[in-house]
């Protein structure tokens, strides 16, 4: 071929690739001129090297599409739905040309003037015409959706474009088997256009290929690819990727197995042998052996989001076929998973995205009835846990209806009355996973004859993994589904007990202490640099920086026989007797820790995880095994079933989740302090979030200006301010200085020395009226004193908020019992930030969200707020707009809300708060803020 | 042993071409028994072997063959007998059975048998319980019985399926 024509391929199947998504993007922003712009430049270019090379049907089409970005780009023209639908018909043309060049090296024949003309049309604004004089095709009219029929021109088109409904369900619906395969295995991919689809099972291959290719690695066993391979073409260079058999990369794996293994004996007997003349060749294999074996691993995994890239499309059209607005949301797109999983996974997933916006969405009418927001939200989310990949599609539909599905199970004799009576919902939900079971009222092009989810299963399970239905009713449904890690890379921390060694997912450790067993006879003082071990009513615990963690015996749990003394020469330090130590690994699973008492802590390894024998299958403690560099086999410790183990272990579980959950925010969130000394008798503490940078500055370059010290500090003058006067700046030597930044004014805090960077809780006390001075952390039983760099900054800076008073009012607290809870909303990080400790040390809790929308979300989880503040001058949704919203909604217009802004003026204040807001403050004046909302509180409470 | 194989020899010009059965036999407890030979993988000596605590009694634990996990055995165990206590002969046999190696571990091995079906006899209901759950039939030898074992009786069956 030629290399210009190859050249070309490569270049052009790269930025055909994104052009579906950001066609997308642009349909949901059709105001981005800087998607339009991007768009514009792929298509241009390949326009223009289409003409260059002499490819004249490219050429054609892309000229085309291009007048029509054009006119979007001057605005001429809207991307409308229609139009999009139009362009993407055009790339879906392009890339099957494309394809069948890199097949043949030439384009091939037919013409494209139907598309061509219909782009002329649009760029011109007659599209409304084609799409009546098409809707007027003998097609049942509900299936074709106005856009739908815009693209309906060939068959073969619109099996290509239109993912759903094959080429024969238009003339009905489909009966025998092959349909309805073809309408599991989902989206023929455009590779349909050269060789249209004879069935199914071509489409899949086809569809594969396109992928693999796409996605860099490629083995594909199916026929149709193969046959292509053989049929000579070797200037398959649109990629820089070859194909490779799956087995062949299976057994280069193997061989890198054993080469590793080799070299660890190897390297032993060398060890063993004085003065070897091996050692440098040695050292060198063990180095490549490494490489290799790493190299070899990586050829399997591939990011999840390869399988994802076709969904933002397939949701797009469906949502139009099916007149309802959905979003994608996709999460933990470089989550990765073995190939041949991915391989196997995907054609389920994509049946579950499309059964997620079929039957899992509600339209817009009952979404607005329901009091949702008109636009549904389907949500991939990929990642690891406890040795497994887990993929959830979520949906927030109205939905699974228990019992329609009951009375279908019933219906079909799937189960009988008295049986479905005693079953609990999620035995309920399993039904809809049987063959031919659909709750679809009617059926649609989409989905609804049953044939689908029973396939989703066994395609599942095929592959060893497992799925689950959750639905909760008016919010949604979620589709599980958990993968083994059959081949995936892990990373373990090997410890020993009971003289065997084990493996636990380095993931869930998140440290190690050594501890003591507290003999209360001997010493009853804490020393806080150790940590304890003690027994509460026969279950140990270990105090833990202030935190009781429940203790788990591994030798317990396994029934091993308990542990030797300690030998002398073992790991295990022995002191003497009464102060025998234990290694704790604590381990953390979400909202659980806990710790595990080991004989010994070894090294962490990189392993391959080998499924169970069926004969071990069935233990909860271990999730797997695997063959260490030394070739023993070693087991991995599931730590979400050691924690199954100690149901009897009373530990906050659930409800500390919940409570979490409820918490959002408040005084139990842990945030990172930076704690450091700067005169004065106690330590201070500031929130990390506040600093912008820590710095040195050489002390004897600070100048005066005014009578204020200052010192150059990146081209500009930064104020120099200390806590208090207790500290003077040293004349001579090296300060360390915190910086703070809020919109250009940089201030540096010179301080004695920094002491550390901690994560703890919020829980200030206010006790102190000393200006500066927010209130009293304890950390570590240590008392820091919490600096209000508010009150810095508008010292420093007179302008800043413009401050009329700024002394800080402790008295002014809210004194009343729990906590209020509050929502800040302000689109200025800095501000957030600096607020939210002001409230809380005048006790209330406080969740934040930056934007309106957030604030909307975190609504929808929970309305239980006490009060809401917001900012008004916001991106995306303005305070204002936000507070209509709220009262609108019957949920949660009896919040009170508290406007906050910038504008002096009072005119505006009026205006404002009359309709919506219960009270208004300006953002310069924070303790009226903290009035303001008690006061408001006080009124609501009373009314 | 030298009996058995002169038996063995004795047996196979005779017959070749016939309906032949080759086995692999070993004993346990002092009985012979036999697998057939295409079932057997390997034949290993006695390793380090990595234990499952919370197993089922019989699973010995697993072994690395090859880059393999290979799910260890106690034929003792599995068929109730008591503990052996002269270890010189142990040794493991490996078969695969749906695609997962297992290794049986068995007092001692002995030579490969071509077996006449003319020899062949069903289970006599008599012999002990233990073997009778995976016993598929005996073959008289001259000097004594040999049991056929049914390997995959041993192994854990169809897995199933999980839908939830």
């Amino acid at each position: 071929m030629d290399e210009l024509i190859s050249e070309f391929l490569s270049e052009t199947n790269d930025s055909l690739g994104d052009l579906d998504n950001q066609l997308i993007v642009l349909e949901q922003n059709p105001d981005d001129h800087a998607i339009i712009d991007s768009i514009f430049r792929v298509m241009h270019t390949i326009k223009g090297t289409c003409g260059f090379l002499g490819l004249d049907r490219l050429a054609k089409v892309a000229h085309a599409s291009e007048d029509v970005l054009d006119n979007i780009r001057n605005e001429a023209l809207k991307p409308t739905p229609q139009v999009i639908s139009l362009i993407l018909e055009s790339i879906d043309r392009i890339k099957s040309l494309v394809e069948a060049l890199e097949e043949s090296g030439a384009e091939p024949q037919g013409s494209d003037q139907e598309l061509i003309e219909k782009l002329h049309d649009c760029a011109t604004g007659k599209l409304s015409s084609v799409s009546a004089a098409v809707a007027a095709e003998p097609a049942p009219v509900e299936m074709l959706q106005e856009n739908e029929a815009a693209t309906s021109d060939t068959d073969a088109l619109q099996a290509a474009f239109d993912a759903a409904p094959g080429p024969e369900e238009e003339g009905g619906i489909p009966t025998d088997s092959d349909d309805l395969q073809a309408l599991f295995d989902a989206t023929p991919g455009p590779a349909d256009m050269a060789t249209p689809p004879q069935k199914a099972d071509a489409g899949i291959s086809n569809e594969a290929k396109a992928k693999a290719v796409a996605a860099g690695l490629a083995a594909t066993e199916k026929t149709a690819a193969k046959e292509k391979d053989e049929g000579g073409e070797k200037d398959k260079n649109a990629n820089q990727f070859i194909r490779v058999n799956l087995g062949l990369l299976e057994n280069l794996m193997q061989m890198a197995s054993e080469l590793v293994l080799t070299r660890n004996q190897l390297l032993q007997l060398n060890r063993n042998a004085a003065a070897s003349t091996f050692n440098t060749p040695l050292q060198r294999l063990s180095h490549i052996t490494s490489d290799l074996q790493e190299g070899v691993m990586k050829t399997r995994m591939q990011a999840i989001g390869n399988a994802w890239s076709k969904f933002p499309r397939i949701v797009r059209d469906l949502s139009i076929d099916l007149g309802k607005k959905i979003d994608l949301v996709m999460v933990g797109e470089d989550t990765e998973i073995d190939r041949q999983m991915l391989e196997m996974v995907k054609d389920p997933l994509t049946h579950m995205v499309r059964n997620a916006c079929d039957h899992g969405m509600d339209n817009p009418e009952q979404r607005r009835a329901a009091g949702k927001n008109e636009t549904g939200k389907v949500t991939l989310h990929a990642y690891h846990e406890g040795g497994n990949v887990i993929i959830k599609i979520s949906d927030d539909g109205p939905g699974i209806n228990v019992d329609k599905v009951k009375k279908k199970a019933i219906d079909s004799g799937l189960t009988t009355e008295a049986e479905a009576a005693t079953m609990s919902n999620k035995q309920i939900y399993q039904f809809i996973l049987k063959p031919g079971f659909s709750t679809a009222d009617k059926v649609t092009a989409v989905s609804g004859r049953g044939v689908g989810m029973d396939v989703v299963v066994s395609n599942i399970v095929k592959i060893g993994g497992t799925l689950e239905v959750n639905s909760v009713p008016g919010k949604g449904s979620d589709f599980i589904v958990k993968l083994p890690l059959t081949l995936a890379i892990m990373s373990v921390l090997v410890i020993e007990t009971g003289g065997q060694s084990y493996a636990i997912p380095q993931l869930r450790v998140s440290e190690i202490v050594h501890a003591k067993f507290r003999d209360q006879q001997v010493d009853n003082t804490l020393n806080n640099e150790e940590f304890y071990i003690e027994t509460l009513n026969q279950s140990k615990v270990l105090r833990l920086r202030g935190e009781l963690l429940p203790l788990i015996s591994l030798n317990e749990i396994l029934k091993l026989p308990p542990k030797e003394e300690p030998k002398p020469e073992g790991n295990v330090l022995s002191i003497n007797s009464k102060a025998k130590k234990q290694y704790v690994v604590i381990c953390e699973m979400g909202s659980h820790h806990f710790g595990l008492m080991v004989d010994r802590v070894f090294d962490t390894e990189e392993i391959v995880v080998k499924p169970l024998s069926p004969m071990v299958r069935g233990i909860d403690v271990f999730s797997g095994c695997t063959i260490l560099g030394d070739g023993s086999v070693i087991m991995i410790l599931d730590p979400n079933g050691l924690i199954k183990t100690m149901g009897n272990i009373n530990f906050k579980k659930e409800e500390e989740q919940e409570h979490k959950l409820r918490n959002v925010g408040s005084g139990e969130e842990r945030i990172n302090f930076l704690l450091f000394r700067a005169g004065g008798k106690a330590p201070r503490a500031v929130p990390v979030e506040l600093v912008s940078r820590l710095e040195e500055i050489d002390t004897s370059k600070i100048e005066w200006a005014g009578n204020r010290q200052v010192i150059q500090y990146r081209g500009e003058l930064m104020r120099l301010v200390t806590a208090d006067d207790s500290y003077q700046i040293p004349k001579e030597g090296i300060a360390q200085v915190v910086v703070f930044n809020d919109e250009g004014k940089v201030m540096g805090l010179v301080v004695e020395h920094i002491i550390d960077i901690i994560e703890h809780k919020m829980n200030v006390r206010s006790l102190v009226g000393q200006s500066g001075i927010l209130g009293s952390l304890v950390i570590n039983e240590a008392t820091y004193d919490l600096i209000d760099v508010g009150f810095y900054f508008s010292n420093t800076f007179s302008d800043w908020l413009a401050t009329k008073e700024m002394e800080t009012k402790s008295g002014k607290i809210a004194t009343d019992g729990a906590a209020k809870r509050i929502l800040l909303i302000d689109d200025s990080p800095f501000f957030r930030k600096f607020m939210k400790p002001i409230l809380i040390v005048a006790n209330y809790q406080v969740v934040t969200a930056e934007n309106a929308l957030k604030a909307l979300d975190i609504l929808e989880e929970s309305a239980d707020f006490d009060a809401i503040i917001t900012d008004i001058d916001m991106p995306h949704m303005t305070g204002l707009e936000f507070a209509e919203k709220c009262k609108e909604n019957p949920r949660l217009k009896h919040i009170p809300l508290v406007a906050l802004t910038s504008y002096a003026s009072s005119d505006v204040r009026e205006k404002d708060t009359k309709n919506c807001f219960n009270g208004f403050v300006s953002k310069s004046d924070r303790d009226k803020l903290v009035d303001t909302i008690t006061q408001i509180l006080h009124h609501t409470m009373a009314a | 042993m030298s009996n058995q194989l002169a038996i063995a020899d004795s047996h196979s010009p005779a017959v070749a071409g016939g309906n032949h059965k080759e086995f692999v036999t070993m004993r346990l407890n002092g009985q012979l028994f036999g697998i057939p030979v295409n079932y057997v993988q390997d034949v290993l000596r006695p390793q380090k072997i990595a234990a499952v605590p919370l197993a089922p009694p019989e699973v010995a634990g697993l072994i690395n063959l090859r880059g393999r996990i290979v799910t260890v055995i106690d034929m003792r165990k599995k068929l109730s007998l008591p503990e052996n206590n002269d270890r010189t002969g142990t040794m493991m046999v490996v078969i695969e059975h749906r695609h997962e190696l297992y290794s049986l571990i068995v007092d001692s091995i002995g030579e490969v048998l071509k077996l006449s079906p003319k020899d062949f006899d069903l289970t006599p209901p008599n012999i002990s319980s233990a073997w009778q759950a995976y016993a598929a039939g005996v073959y008289r030898l001259e000097e004594e019985l040999m049991v056929v074992i049914e390997a995959s009786s041993l192994l854990p069956q169809e897995s199933k399926l999980e839908t939830v």
